[in-house]
Formats: structure tokens, sequence, C-alpha cells
């Protein structure tokens, strides 16, 4: 696992130095993480007031998961939560967000002055420093596990030995949405739950023999044979001119037919009388 | 037309982009090519109305004038579904859950999209 621990570590540099460079401090805009998954750090003279990831689910997917607020209209049911309970909410969002773009892979971050709107900002921010420290905290607390995975990468999929166990409600979650398909992080999103509980769920599993990690998915194609290269359709040709038969007769409908066919392909539509 | 390579550039796509959960390939009449999807997915019919999605979109492209078709998305609750041209003969579908990030998908799906296209029309 030394290859995840470096990697990491170049990420986590990456993000330390952009916060606490002297631009970030005070500075009141957006800090872009470009990478695998990315993100974007909300500052407010110098204090973060919300991390947005595509590795961890936001605020809203917290809430809706829940069952907190409802899906027709979550900006409307969201003042029905309470303020208290939406700057937890904001918060654990903002931490899994960090920690879910330094597991994956930062390639660079950016300070700019844009201000863009935030969904759920928290009611007080929290201080760079502050938000380092935790985002630490959760991967020392990963790489001590006997089986650290990435949240992004490794897939997983129930056991044989997960089916004659019972779990705790997490690890049942966990176990229904394994398919074989989905990574940590995709199994947070579908569950409702932080990216690092499910990561570090997900490797106590893996380390117990009741997830195993799986190699590859299987791509399917409707049929057996190879594949045939694409061609555009050829011009249309000219319609081919019918034989004449020996009797003379050219047409390519039988009479019968013709009889039953004909006067109803061309009957006139009824005129309503006025 | 190979087939291991084409599903390597699917599946590098899933692997890429944090978000993409399933991807499929199909020609512009809808039929489909190549499924990376999860069995709950009924491929062939997402296929098919794919298909109909390209093809509204891209005349309505035409219509308003902007230049040359992209691609389509559809956002829903629940994640979003985007249907990319593939060259003039094919599309690919890819579903992405909430937290996909659209811009690094489109970013990362054109060179991908290049590479299939010469894979599918390649002799």
């Amino acid at each position: 696992m030394t290859t995840l621990r470096s990697s990491t570590q170049l990420s986590f540099d990456l993000l330390a130095g952009a916060l606490t460079a002297r631009e970030a401090a005070r500075a009141t805009g957006t800090l872009h993480i470009t990478g695998n998954p990315g993100g974007r750090i909300h500052l407010r003279n110098g204090w973060i007031i919300s991390v947005e990831s595509a590795g961890a689910p936001g605020p809203d997917t917290l809430l809706l998961r829940s069952g907190r607020i409802s899906e027709s209209a979550a900006a409307a049911s969201r003042e029905n939560v309470g303020t208290t309970a939406l700057h937890v909410v904001a918060m654990m969002a903002t931490q899994d967000a960090a920690f879910s773009a330094v597991a994956g892979e930062i390639e660079e971050c950016v300070l700019t002055g844009d201000v863009h709107d935030v969904a759920v900002p928290m009611s007080t921010g929290v201080e760079p420093v502050r938000l380092l420290q935790e985002t630490s905290r959760r991967l020392t607390s990963l790489y001590a596990l006997p089986c650290p995975l990435s949240p992004h990468r490794e897939r997983v999929a129930p056991t044989r030995e997960a089916e004659l166990r019972e779990h705790s409600a997490v690890r049942a979650d966990v176990l229904t949405h394994a398919t074989g398909r989905r990574c940590a992080r995709d199994l947070a999103f579908v569950c409702g739950r932080s990216v690092y509980s499910v990561t570090i769920e997900v490797c106590r599993m893996v380390g117990e023999g009741l997830l195993m990690v799986v190699p590859g998915t299987t791509v399917t194609t409707p049929a057996a044979e190879p594949l045939m290269p694409l061609r555009p359709r050829n011009p249309q040709r000219p319609a081919p001119v019918p034989e004449t038969g020996a009797d003379g007769d050219d047409e390519p409908l039988p009479r019968s037919l013709r009889r039953q066919l004909l006067p109803k392909l061309f009957r006139q539509p009824e005129r309503k009388q006025l | 037309m190979n087939r291991d390579v084409l599903a390597a550039e699917l599946n590098g796509l899933r692997e890429r982009v944090a978000g993409v959960t399933d991807t499929l390939l199909a020609a512009n009449d809808g039929l489909l090519i190549m499924a990376d999807t999860s069995d709950d997915i009924d491929a062939e019919g997402i296929c098919a109305l794919a298909a109909a999605d390209l093809g509204i979109a891209r005349r309505t492209s035409e219509v308003a004038g902007h230049g040359a078709f992209r691609q389509t998305v559809v956002y829903s609750s629940g994640g979003c579904l985007a249907v990319y041209a593939v060259g003039t003969l094919a599309l690919m579908v890819v579903f992405g859950d909430e937290g996909l990030n659209v811009t690094r998908l489109h970013q990362e799906s054109q060179p991908a999209i290049e590479r299939i296209n010469s894979i599918l029309t390649a002799a």
C-alpha cells in the first residue's frame, strides 16, 4: 500500500501548501482543486465556509438520503431542518469532501477571487489549519488499518462468508449495495453516508473477509461474434424495375389482393355535412 | 473492431472520472454495441432512447445554428445521463450519480470519444 500512501502524501502537501500560502490568508474566493475527484474550497476572509467535491456527498445528498428533506423541494424543506443541524451536516460534508479530495489525486490547486453561491455553508467558518489537521487525522486512521483501500479505486463485492453472519445497519447497507461495480465513494453516495466512514467500514470488512476486491468489471456485447466496423449507409439505389411476367401482368400484387386493398387505400374521407 | 480496446476505453472513463457509474456504446440507430452497466439497467432500451434523444438534440443544434453538435445531458434528482455523439455513426451514453463533475466528464470524454470513433470505423 506504499503507492496509495505516497500519492496521498503528495496530494496532501499540494493542498496544505495552497491553503497555508500567503495569498490564502484572509482571502475571499475559491480554491479550485483539479484532479480526480477534485473539488472547490470556498473561502471568506480566510475562513473555509464549505468544501465541495465530486468524491463526497454534499449536505443536500446527506439530508435527502437520511429523509430529513424531501426530494421535490430540497431548498424549501432545508429551512425546516434547523440552523444547528444544518451547520453540523455542512461541517460533516466539508470534512468529508476534503478527505475525499486528498485521498484521490490532486494535480493542482489554484486560488481565484470568484465567489460562488454555496447551498449549505457552515454558519461559522473553519480555519484552514484545522481542516488540514482533521484531514491528516483521517488519513492516518485509514493507513493504520490492516487493509487500507482507496475510496476511489477498489471496487468491492460480498463474499460467501458475509451471507452467513448478522450485520450492523451500516454493514448491511454496504453489503446490499456492494455489487462489485462500486468503490467506497460510490457506496457512500448510494447509502447517503460519509465517504470516510464508509471507506473505514469497507477496509475492515475486507480485512474480515466479508468483502473482496473485484479486479475489473465485465463488459457485455449483444453477440458473441466479432464486432463489425461501422460504415455509413450506401446512397439510395434506384428502385429495381419489376420483371414482366410471361402472361403480360406487370403488377406486383396478385389480382385477388389488388381488389381487396386498392379500394381501401384510395378511399376518400367522408365529408361532414354542414 | 477490437472489443478489448473498446472495453478498456469504457472502463478507463469510469476509472478516471469520479461519479461515472455505467457506460454504453450504441450505433446511431439505437442498436447496442457494448455495455459496461449494472444488471438492473435495460441497456437496449436506454440505447434506443439515447438514439432518439441524440437525433432530436442534433436537429435542434442544427436549427439553432450553433455549430457541430457535441453532447446532451439529462439531469435528474438522483444523477445524470450524458449522451455523446461518437463521430456521425455512433453514440456513447454515460451514467453518473449526484456527485459527478460534468465539466470533468466532458474534458475526459472528448479524447476517449475520438479513440472510440477511430476503433469503431477501423477496417
